[in-house]
């Protein structure tokens, strides 16, 4: 036999062992493999989401810039004055309790005095609309003013309990600046307020959170402090009408105010 | 559905798988490594059959068996009986015909590719296109390695039998 590439033909032909695959066999087989790529195929995609959502996890576990951790912001970004108490600081003990213990208090003396007024209808109205819409989760109570009109009390009730904002007016002679430093720590506060001035002139300023005695009552002020000498005080309370007392004890309430102290800044900003 | 199929694949198994499994054999020189070697082929077809349908199924059996066989032999899973000279007496027993297995021998002798290209063109009477879709690579390369395998055929053919 010639060496021909059509010799080549010939070896289909001839003997040949007998087969032993069967056609069951390989469709057995033909299935698992299609078995094992599906299997394959799923256990990629299961990896692959798995991947995903983990890195997802992991991003939204991850340690934020403090701007953002803290998406609700409490503190007001005012300066505070740069002003310093006269007294040194002096510990107060308010039990064991947070944050009633650790507070101190710079107490002050010959302060210029301002004499207090009835607080008129109309600012009790601009602070009350100025409240609900500071504080719209929270249950806002009347105007109550057991004190001959002098101070005027409002309840604040959410979920943590009821606490109280009040009231006052009165009037003073100078500047608002001048007024203003004046009493920057007539709360027997050891830190200075903060203080923002808006484009009329009116000074407001935020008081730090101070401990009231003899019984321990939590006490945060604004005072507000317009060009034509008027002196709004807004006080918030860590206690409501119903930790009153015989009319005047006031017993204590909640363990935190009803507003922080950036909820204070703009209801002040509100009726200055 | 599924056991339509089944069905289909047997008829085509029936009618394809014994010569497959000889062109296998001309590819490998091995008959178990043959069945070997078909059979994982038409395993892979089965496991595409509902995208591969009747009408290319031919080609693409062709093209795993190949592949396969070729990759076999990248592993270094060369589990046929290479044959450094080719005998002077032809195996396969009395029975065997001598000329058929001594060309058998000497193709065995040919490189793999070479060897791939020689098989899919005259063993399994495919034209250069076909032959170049089963291995994947353009008609000039089938007809260059052609050639090449064709003279590695000759040169591998006992001096004796060439001239008889």
């Amino acid at each position: 036999m010639p060496v021909d590439e059509h010799a080549l033909r010939e070896l289909l032909d001839g003997p040949a062992p007998a087969g032993t695959t069967s056609v069951t066999e390989v469709v057995r087989l033909g299935k698992r493999l299609v078995y094992v790529r599906v299997a394959r195929t799923s256990l990629i995609v299961v990896l692959v989401v798995g991947m995903v959502a983990g890195s997802l996890n992991w991003l939204q576990s991850a340690p934020m810039p403090p701007a953002v951790l803290r998406s609700v912001p409490t503190e007001v970004d005012w300066p505070r004055v740069d002003l310093r108490p006269a007294s040194e600081p002096q510990r107060l003990d308010g039990g064991e309790v947070e944050p009633l213990k650790a507070l101190y208090r710079c107490p002050v003396s010959g302060e210029p005095q301002v004499g207090y007024g009835e607080v008129s209808g109309a600012l009790l109205g601009a602070t009350r609309t100025a409240v609900t819409r500071v504080l719209p989760k929270t249950k806002i109570g009347y105007w109550d003013a057991p004190t001959a009109g002098i101070t005027a009390d409002l309840d604040l009730t959410d979920s943590d309990g009821v606490g109280s904002l009040s009231v006052r007016s009165a009037t003073f002679t100078g500047s608002p600046i001048a007024a203003a430093d004046a009493l920057a720590f007539t709360d027997s506060n050891c830190e200075p307020p903060k203080r923002h001035i808006t484009e009329d002139g009116t000074v407001v300023q935020v008081y730090p959170m101070v401990l009231s005695e003899p019984i321990p009552t939590l006490t945060m002020r604004a005072r507000i402090f317009r060009p034509n000498g008027l002196l709004v005080v807004l006080e918030v309370r860590n206690s409501g009408s119903i930790h009153v007392r015989d009319g005047t004890e006031r017993q204590p309430g909640r363990p935190t105010l009803p507003m922080t102290e950036l909820q204070l800044a703009q209801l002040a900003v509100w009726v200055a | 559905m599924l056991r339509v199929r089944d069905e289909e694949f047997a008829e085509f198994f029936s009618a394809r798988f014994d010569t497959y499994r000889r062109i296998a054999h001309a590819l490998c020189g091995n008959w178990s490594l043959a069945e070997e070697l078909a059979q994982e082929s038409f395993v892979k077809v089965y496991a595409r059959w509902s995208k591969v349908r009747t009408e290319t199924a031919d080609a693409y059996l062709r093209t795993v068996l190949t592949r396969t066989f070729l990759d076999t032999k990248r592993r270094g899973r060369a589990r046929e009986h290479s044959v450094a000279e080719v005998p002077d007496t032809p195996v396969g027993g009395e029975h065997a015909v001598p000329e058929r297995e001594v060309l058998r021998a000497a193709l065995l002798g040919v490189p793999p590719g070479q060897r791939a290209v020689l098989v899919l063109r005259f063993v399994a009477d495919l034209s250069v296109e076909e032959a170049a879709a089963a291995l994947g690579c353009s008609t000039g390369t089938v007809k260059s390695q052609t050639a090449r395998g064709l003279a590695a055929l000759r040169a591998a053919y006992p001096e004796s039998t060439r001239s008889a």
